[in-house]
């Protein structure tokens, strides 16, 4: 009882009100995930594919652990839509256009290697390929972030640099859930949040799985 | 005269009588202190005038005792000052010299303060002031006295509760009417702004103010105007900061009061902070800015900072201090001079403003364009800082490039570690299922469980996985939130608060509530330490709303 009371009594405060949303965030994401965990391996599906479908259940219960958790963002309103549409989840992360991680190579030491090793193709120009992205074009997004930087400049190198923002405005479209709606200066500010969304789910999921 | 036949009485009782009456002229003379001041109104003197006031300038004027006729005169003068003081209550202007004297003290440093001999620290002490012992000094040190600036504040502080007047503003020499006409000049600022900082304005109308007495008595708006302008482009030294000044200043003239606090306010903290907020432009130099802007400047400030409506017609004051901004640097040496309005005086409340910047085109597109550029070069700003090693990087393009990586390892790793979690995930003790309450099995899946509930759930699932394996699932939590947190000495009492769990339990009664309730105050407080930390710069205009 006393111990009721004290955890009422207590209350997690913050002086940073980000870090409060952050921490509120948290503990949302885990209250939703533990249970639906909990859930799918008490379920025990039998037979074939039973990994794939846990995996497949679990990935779903992560996603939809950072749908719950966040309800204010369009990117995670886009992330809801897509996950009841009951779409592959590679489909939803554009996980197809990147490295496939296979189960079998899976150890952290690849996974490592995986991440911090440059010899392997970037994703990006894989997403490139496959966008048909048009080099050039008058008005476009990139014009914007150029004019901002720099105000002379040889005009070569500023249709290049312009393509290149455009391109990377793109990919970052396609990254972020219903990117593709949204305007740049929105875009910009989902990424940010989808960002700091995706570090707390990173770790989250790092300390559920445990020290390796 | 009555005064005169007061101070024939015992000057004791004078006091005391005086002290007991003054509780109530506060009250009353509150309401005339800001007014009329400058007018030297005998008759509303006597009115107003209380017993400790007539008592007082009776003491001060001596009259007949008094061989110099100046000092006479000036004691009559001071006389009536006095009786403006303990009319005045509801001003807290401090002058320099009662900056000396601060709260009560007895530093009386001014010149004039030199001769007193009356003890005044006793008459700050309480109301019914032993003055008597006072008394008895020679009438003749009363001229000078008289001419003791500190004196009838200390009487007034005294008697008036400690509040501090710095109506009689020190240095009542000859020209009494010139400082009279200061002292009231700066009381009616006072009376007027009385959400200032006090002491600051005080100070400043002292200094500033002198050059200005002998113009006469001016209008409080237009002495404060003068007084805080020469006070800003004192102070601020810089340009931005000088021509936000006068621009503050002229809008301070708009609007007397609101203007006012909000120039002090300014004054508080040298920079306007919030990435979000959109201040505005320091860009109208040292020109007087025109006050159909200045109107709208003053009501813009507090306003947030959103656009509503087209982007024709609104317009954005961007801040002076984005550093950061290309935009700002490449313009810093642009700013002055000519200034556009873009929009009407009168804009409608959600518009936000923006003033063309000399040079630049003020067609309202490319204004509209200027307002998105700075918009998402914000927001660029805030994914730099949001996104590790990208602070070093300058220039669009690979920022971008590094976000984009950024966010494609972080989706990538979430993948991992689900996968990861898959293969964990059966190896829980499948007790956990029996144990659970069986309230679990309704909230699972996608549908958000009740708020309370899922932590006790979530607690539970933690002690429970805590029994079978020993400490390896709290271990997990401890260690897994260990290596990721980046940890300050708060880790170490939560490590041992986390290791100083209770032995695994036996049964499943009271006990596992507790330890479920237990374990719900440390995730809550591992969350807000763990997860909190380092995220401080992770919204500073979004943020999270209160989820």
């Amino acid at each position: 009882m006393e111990e009721q009371q004290r955890s009422k009594r207590r209350r997690v405060y913050s002086v940073e009100p980000n870090a409060l949303a952050c921490a509120n965030f948290s503990q949302k994401y885990i209250s939703y995930l533990l249970p639906a965990l909990l859930n799918v391996t008490s379920i025990g599906s039998s037979g074939r594919n039973k990994d794939n479908k846990i995996k497949k259940t679990i990935r779903f219960q992560v996603d939809m652990a950072l749908v719950l958790s966040t309800g204010e963002f369009r990117w995670s309103h886009a992330l809801r839509r897509k996950l009841e549409q009951g779409m592959d989840p590679r489909k939803i992360h554009n996980t197809a256009a990147f490295e496939p991680i296979t189960i079998s190579t899976f150890n952290v030491e690849m996974l490592g290697q995986f991440l911090a090793c440059p010899g392997i193709p970037r994703p990006v120009d894989h997403v490139k390929t496959q966008m048909n992205l048009k080099p050039n074009s008058k008005l476009n997004e990139a014009g914007r972030l150029r004019a901002i930087g720099r105000r002379q400049g040889d005009q070569r190198k500023e249709i290049r640099r312009e393509e290149e923002i455009d391109d990377h405005i793109k990919i970052l479209r396609m990254l972020l859930p219903g990117g593709n709606e949204m305007g740049l200066s929105e875009l910009l500010s989902e990424v940010e949040s989808y960002v700091v969304c995706l570090q707390l789910q990173v770790k989250i999921l790092r300390s559920l799985v445990g020290p390796h | 005269m009555e005064k005169e036949g007061f101070f024939t009485t015992t000057p004791a009782l004078n006091w005391q009588a005086g002290e007991t009456r003054l509780p109530p002229p506060p009250e009353m003379t509150s309401v005339p202190a800001a007014d009329c001041f400058l007018n030297l109104n005998w008759d509303q003197t006597i009115e107003q005038s209380t017993h400790f006031d007539s008592a007082l300038s009776s003491l001060v004027s001596s009259p007949s005792s008094n061989p110099h006729t100046a000092a006479a005169n000036d004691s009559v003068v001071i006389r009536e000052l006095i009786g403006r003081l303990g009319s005045i209550c509801s001003s807290g202007e401090i002058s320099p010299t009662s900056r000396y004297h601060g709260a009560n003290t007895s530093c009386y440093s001014t010149p004039l303060n030199s001769p007193p001999k009356l003890n005044l620290s006793m008459m700050e002490g309480r109301g019914g002031l032993p003055v008597s012992g006072n008394m008895a000094m020679p009438t003749a040190q009363l001229s000078p006295f008289a001419a003791d600036p500190g004196f009838a504040e200390r009487a007034a502080r005294s008697c008036f509760g400690g509040r501090s007047y710095g109506g009689l503003t020190g240095q009542f020499g000859p020209s009494e009417t010139g400082k009279l006409s200061r002292v009231s000049s700066s009381q009616s600022l006072m009376g007027g702004g009385s959400q200032m900082d006090i002491s600051e304005n005080g100070k400043e109308i002292a200094m500033q103010e002198r050059a200005q007495l002998e113009m006469g008595m001016r209008s409080k708006l237009g002495g404060r105007m003068s007084g805080s302008s020469i006070l800003d482009n004192g102070e601020f030294g810089s340009g931005q900061e000088e021509s936000s000044a006068s621009d503050r200043i002229a809008a301070g003239g708009e609007a007397s009061l609101r203007g006012n606090s909000e120039n002090n306010a300014r004054k508080r903290k040298a920079p306007p902070k919030g990435k979000g907020k959109e201040a505005p432009l320091p860009s109208s130099g040292t020109n007087p800015p025109k006050m159909a802007e200045e109107e709208d400047s003053s009501p813009k400030r507090s306003k947030p900072a959103e656009t509503n409506g087209s982007d024709k017609d609104t317009a954005v004051k961007p801040k002076a201090e984005q550093n950061g901004s290309a935009i700002s640097s490449g313009d810093a040496g642009q700013k002055q001079g000519k200034e556009n309005n873009v929009k009407a005086p009168e804009p409608p409340k959600d518009y936000i403003h923006v003033r063309a910047r000399r040079g630049q085109a003020t067609d309202s597109h490319s204004l509209a364009e200027r307002v998105r550029r700075e918009k998402i070069s914000e927001r660029m700003k805030l994914l730099q800082d949001l996104v590790p090693g990208c602070n070093k990087v300058t220039g669009k393009a690979v920022m971008l490039d590094e976000i984009i990586n950024y966010v494609q390892s972080l989706q990538r790793q979430v993948e991992f570690l689900s996968m990861k979690l898959a293969t964990v995930n059966p190896r829980l003790d499948f007790n956990m299922e029996n144990l659970l309450p069986k309230d679990m099995h309704q909230a699972s899946g996608p549908m958000p469980p009740p708020p309370l509930y899922p932590l006790d759930a979530t607690s539970t699932a933690f002690s429970y996985a805590h029994q079978p394996q020993g400490t390896s699932l709290q271990s997990v939590v401890t260690n897994g939130l260990e290596n990721q947190c980046s940890l300050d000495p708060l880790d170490t009492s939560l490590h041992r608060s986390l290791s100083m769990q209770p032995p695994p339990l036996d049964g499943f009664g009271d006990a596992t509530s507790q330890l479920g309730t237990f374990w719900e105050d440390d995730l809550q407080s591992v969350v807000q330490m763990g997860f909190g930390q380092g995220q401080e710069n992770a919204f500073s205009s979004q943020g999270f709303h209160g989820n």
